[in-house]
């Protein structure tokens, strides 16, 4: 009946009820005149009021009061509770019976408790009001054992600092931890709803749409839980809130393991329903851990069921440790989404690395989930995690990858061939290792008088700059490297110092073959030899304190011509003219010719001192009197350094100035900086210290490690401001360039997109070098003198020369340079308003500053392609791809290739073409993303 | 063990009456722990064969709650209604588990006073009463709050004409009239028996 028909009734009944029953129908022929079915109702009312007599006319407030009365003497086990939290407290104001508090109690000065919402697996949880701050919360009370356990208890306090600094939407708050009766309490955020464990037992299934929201709410909130260094440990429905809303708030996360600690560790926590395979066997956990319990709830969210169910716990721990599959979802749900079925699979392998490696991921693989492409439409900066988790499925096709990783290695076979031709080290004679030339170089020492063990020594190689220039502005000839075959003149030279005072380094670093501190100590010798072990000079340095008063003679020249491998009797004596760098009392000179080499003259000058010889040097055309060189004479070369100089520093206030900007916005990849100037400080720090010049001193062996720990922090700091100052503008602008970046900075080196873009990046670095060769080789083909290709000659020292190499410029650099171009792609693009025009000038200017080298016209296509190739991996492939494209080009640019196996260098050059050839099997293995290379088993089939 | 304070149960009471949901929410369980307590306290007291004094509980109750200071007698009104909800609540849960346990549910049986019981045996008309009060809060709430303060707080007509601030002689008519209705909507009707007869 309606309200207002109600009231037409009930006036009438009134007025009917005050009459005697005898009028009263005369009384209802009148009202009810024109509406009889309004009369009907009015008698039936009076029909009701006389049977309803004595109809609830004893107040059954007495029953309700003994039933009160009665609950009260209920002992507190027989009050069950499904565990499953309801916000409701007067639907459930029953359950507060046996609870350890009543409502009305104030906990902890602070807190008062309303109601219980419920008991879960560790204790009981209240709805309080926060007293202070005036807004309801929620008491969680942990097992009584756990409060008296001091260590689970610093776990415990521990575990909820970390976990209250999640912030999420879809993140259930937890605000503090506090002590009440010898019990503690978190407190947390009250969720007005219920329980997606509840609720899926309610209504089944979610529809599909709304499902895919509610699953995209749970990754992004497990996401921010992951992002604080938390781990959930027991995501389950029950720990999944639905508030009234119908927004995800997820709860519980990270205490769950303190019921583990609380129960003892035979039995797991919870229901084994929702752990992973690796949390049933009691291993660690990871953050994979709880994506495959966040696969059970989504897999439950869509289905309505459980993906592993039983009758009993022992015969779902006996399901759960038979490694079986749940049944496709697909077979409980007709029509629904592939892609869900596909994610919520990939989050259910056994295997954690295998798994999505992050939440976000998982979300942006559910259907119509692109949250870059969501977050760019927005006009957001994407988060990293947001770049890594983008749906871009990488995996190459075989023949792809196939085809990458073959074009590397036939790349990689081509620097093999071809470093014969253009490589340095092919066209002057390295047949005695460095251990080899110091001994002979110390018995060239010996034969000039210096008997004593040294207690120090050094070397290295060097190449002579200025014989090369000589050579190239002299000789036009296709034939003018030939004559390096021989070693003499020496392009390469080796340098040996020995002193009997420790060599201190210079700036801590290493001895070089110009330190100031050369001709310091009383016999000191500086020896340098070419190749084959000829003596190129020769420096001693003379008594200070002489007493011997020993005469003056001449010393014999003639064993120093021949370590010198030149015969005396063939020069002929000239007026001294070059001064040795250390006393001497007789000085001679010599003029002749280099034996091999007839039309190029040479003069040999020496010096000695009391009939000891203490100089000997060979003086070819090009050698120059470095003592006496002048400072910076070309003022235009002067302006350039300073402008050079200025461009840094006003570099580097820039990017301070940029980082703080992000850094305060909180624009910044922080922990991705973070990661990476802790990879460059760890890897410079530990190249330089392998490759420093150590000493036998203490305070010289202090200087030593303090410049490599400076020199690494000056090399982490610069990245990380660099890092926080551009990052974020490559990642507003194009994140697609920093996808595989970014998934490698978290940690997901076997993504297939990293794969791709290493593999890729192999590819690039190698053609960088054979562009450069194909410009060289083109050139000779058309009749240009040769020019020769540089190595770095520390590379033929060893791991004393390589490591320093390889953990230092070869890996800072390519981040740099990686970071610089991404950035320097958004500036241009910027600028010129268009990522088209932007790009084609990153190519001009590119190309530009590689022609200004005074690179011949014939080269040009060649530094185009360069350019270009450089350019389009920039900007298809992004930071990884250059980086790694950096790192193999100085992989092939620093290192002695050879073809001869019996070179003593050749291990190194195995070395770098094995870290070349090992960056594409990996880049090759992981881009193809676990698929199979061969169809049907083709590999099966020829073995049987 | 610490109480509201009488403005809080004010604040509480007034924002209940002003439609607020959640403040009854919040003032059930209170109203329904003070009862038990003091429940809990007599039964120590009497032993069995006494059963509770109905009236004297909730006023003690009351009493507690407003921390022994006279509510405004607006607040006295809706600490009553809030009385009743509670009663009502626990009446009606009790009995929906009992007709749970006729049909084979799992609780375990507690044994119960006599009065207790018989609301037991009448458990089904107690679920259909509820039911039906529920109907007549739609159609006509004044008479359903007379019928919930009488029959579950166990007021008089005087008491329940005060807390509602009306006559009792409107009271009285309304409680007859209300009454008419439930029995109506309990009953079925009684035409239809009449019909039959």
């Amino acid at each position: 009946m309606k309200p207002e028909r109600w009231r037409q009734v009930d006036e009438l009944f009134g007025q009917a009820l005050e009459r005697a029953p005898a009028e009263r129908a005369r009384f209802l022929d009148a009202a009810c005149a024109s509406d009889p079915s309004l009369r009907r109702e009015v008698e039936e009312m009076l029909r009701c009021d006389e049977r309803a007599e004595e109809f609830i006319e004893t107040p059954v407030f007495g029953v309700a009061a003994a039933l009160i009365g009665a609950r009260a003497q209920r002992p507190a086990s027989d009050q069950g509770s499904d565990g499953a939290k309801r916000s409701n407290g007067l639907s459930d104001s029953s359950s507060i019976d046996g609870s350890r508090f009543l409502p009305g109690d104030v906990l902890a000065g602070r807190y008062r408790v309303v109601g219980l919402l419920g008991r879960g697996g560790m204790g009981e949880v209240f709805r309080a009001d926060d007293l202070k701050l005036k807004q309801p919360v929620a008491l969680k009370f942990l097992p009584e054992s756990l409060s008296n356990d001091g260590a689970a208890l610093a776990r415990f306090y521990q575990e909820v600092s970390v976990a209250r600094q999640v912030s999420h939407r879809h993140v259930c708050r937890v605000y503090d931890v506090a002590e009440a009766e010898g019990s503690h309490f978190i407190s947390m955020e009250y969720v007005r709803g219920e329980s997606l464990s509840s609720l899926l037992k309610r209504i089944g299934r979610l529809p599909e749409d709304k499902a895919v929201v509610t699953a995209r709410q749970l990754c992004a909130g497990l996401a921010a839980v992951h992002d604080a260094g938390v781990l959930h440990r027991d995501l389950k429905p029950a720990n999944v809130m639905i508030d009234e809303r119908g927004d995800v708030r997820i709860t519980d996360f990270g205490i769950a393991a303190l019921a583990d600690d609380a129960r003892g560790a035979e039995a797991p926590a919870g229901t084994p329903a929702y752990m992973s395979p690796e949390q049933l066997k009691g291993r660690e956990l990871t953050t994979r851990s709880d994506i495959y319990s966040l696969g059970l709830v989504l897999y439950e969210l869509f289905t309505g069921r459980r993906a592993f169910e039983a009758p009993s716990l022992r015969e779902l721990l006996r399901l759960r440790r038979s490694e079986s599959q749940p049944s496709s979802p697909s077979s409980h749900v007709k029509d629904l989404d592939p892609t869900v079925e596909r994610v919520i699979f990939r989050c259910l392998e056994r295997d954690p690395e295998k798994r999505p490696a992050t939440a976000l991921q998982v979300a942006a693989a559910l259907p119509g989930g692109d949250p870059l492409a969501a977050a760019l439409a927005a006009g957001e900066t994407p988060s990293p995690e947001m770049v890594a988790a983008a749906p871009k499925d990488g995996a190459l096709r075989p023949v792809a990858a196939v085809s990458l990783l073959a074009a590397s290695l036939a790349s990689l076979a081509l620097v093999f061939v071809l470093s014969g031709e253009v490589l340095l080290n092919r066209w002057v004679p390295l047949n005695k290792p460095p251990e080899v030339l110091a001994e002979r170089a110390r018995a060239v020492a010996r034969a000039a008088g210096q008997d004593a063990p040294p207690a120090d020594t050094a070397y290295g190689f060097e190449d002579d700059i200025e014989f090369y220039r000589y050579v190239a502005l002299h000789d036009g000839s296709m034939t003018r490297w030939e004559g390096l075959k021989s070693g003499q003149p020496a392009l390469i030279q080796f340098w040996y110092r020995q002193s009997p005072q420790p060599l201190e380094p210079r700036a801590g670093i290493e001895v070089t073959p110009y330190d100031p501190e050369r001709y310091l100590y009383t016999g000191m010798a500086d020896v340098r030899l070419d190749t084959e072990g000829r003596l190129i000079e020769l420096t001693v340095v003379p008594p200070e304190l002489d007493e011997t008063n020993a005469a003056v003679a001449e010393p014999d020249w003639a064993p120093l011509f021949v370590e010198a491998g030149l015969d005396i009797d063939k020069f002929r004596p000239s007026e001294p003219r070059w001064t040795p760098p250390v006393f001497a009392d007789r000085r001679a000179a010599w003029e002749g010719v280099f034996p091999l080499r007839p039309e190029t003259p040479l003069r040999v000058e020496a010096a000695g001192y009391r009939g000891r010889a203490v100089s000997f040097k060979l003086v070819a055309p090009w050698t120059k009197p470095y003592r006496m060189q002048p400072y910076l004479t070309d003022p235009g070369l002067k302006r350039l350094l300073m402008f050079i100089a200025a461009v840094f520093v006003t570099l580097i206030v820039a990017a301070a100035w940029l980082a703080r900007r992000n850094f305060r916005l909180g624009r910044g990849d922080r922990r991705g900086a973070s990661k990476l100037a802790l990879f460059v400080f760890a890897t410079r720090l530990a190249g330089g210290l392998v490759g420093a010049s150590h000493v036998a001193t203490f305070a010289g062996e202090a200087a030593v490690i303090f410049a490599a720990i400076l020199r690494a922090l000056f090399a982490a700091s610069m990245l990380w401001l660099l890092y926080i100052a551009l990052e974020p503008y490559v990642r507003r602008r194009a994140p697609h360039r920093l996808i595989s970046w970014t998934r490698l900075l978290a940690g997901d080196w076997r993504d297939p997109l990293v794969g791709r873009d290493v593999l890729v990046g192999v590819l690039l670095g190698i053609w960088m070098n054979l562009f450069m060769w194909f410009a060289e080789l083109s050139a000779r083909g058309l009749g240009i003198a040769p020019d020769l290709q540089g190595i770095t000659l520390d590379t033929l020292l060893g791991v004393g020369g390589v490591a320093p190499l390889l953990l230092g410029t070869q890996t800072t650099v390519p981040l740099l340079h990686g970071l610089g171009f991404a950035f320097m792609l958004f500036l241009l693009s910027l600028l010129l308003r268009g990522e088209r025009r932007g790009t084609f000038a990153a190519w001009a200017l590119m190309f530009g500053a590689l022609a200004m080298q005074g690179a011949p016209p014939f080269a040009l296509p060649f530094f185009a392609a360069l350019a270009a190739a450089y350019i389009f991996v920039a900007a298809r492939f992004g930071l990884l791809a250059l980086t790694a494209a950096q790192f193999v080009f100085f992989m092939v640019e620093f290192y002695p290739y050879t073809t001869d196996p019996s070179a003593w260098y050749a291990g190194v050059t195995l070395f770098a073409a094995a870290v070349v050839t090992a960056l594409a099997v990996y880049g090759f293995r992981v881009s193809l993303g676990g698929r199979a290379l061969f169809r049907g088993g083709l590999l099966e089939d020829e073995g049987l | 063990m610490e109480t509201l304070s009488p403005q809080e149960i004010t604040k509480l009471l007034a924002d209940w009456h002003a439609g607020d949901a959640d403040a009854l929410e919040r003032l059930a369980p209170l109203v329904y722990a003070e009862l038990r307590r003091i429940a809990r306290r007599q039964m120590g007291r009497e032993r069995e064969g006494h059963t509770l004094q109905a009236t004297a509980l909730v006023n003690e109750a009351y009493l507690r709650l407003a921390g022994g200071e006279a509510l405004a007698l607006q607040d006295r009104a809706h600490f009553y209604a809030v009385c009743a909800q509670v009663m009502r609540h626990v009446l009606v849960d009790h009995a929906r588990g009992h007709a749970r346990d006729k049909r084979g549910g799992g609780a375990p049986h507690v044994p119960l006073d006599e009065a207790a019981n018989a609301a037991a045996r009448d458990s089904d008309q107690l679920v259909a009463l509820d039911e039906a009060l529920r109907g007549l809060e739609e159609v006509d709430p004044r008479k359903a709050r007379v019928v919930a303060l009488r029959y579950f707080a166990g007021l008089g007509i005087e008491e329940t004409a005060e807390v509602l601030g009306i006559s009792p002689t409107t009271v009285r008519r309304e409680w007859r009239r209300a009454k008419a209705w439930l029995y109506r909507a309990v009953a079925g009707g009684v035409r239809e028996v009449e019909d039959e007869a």
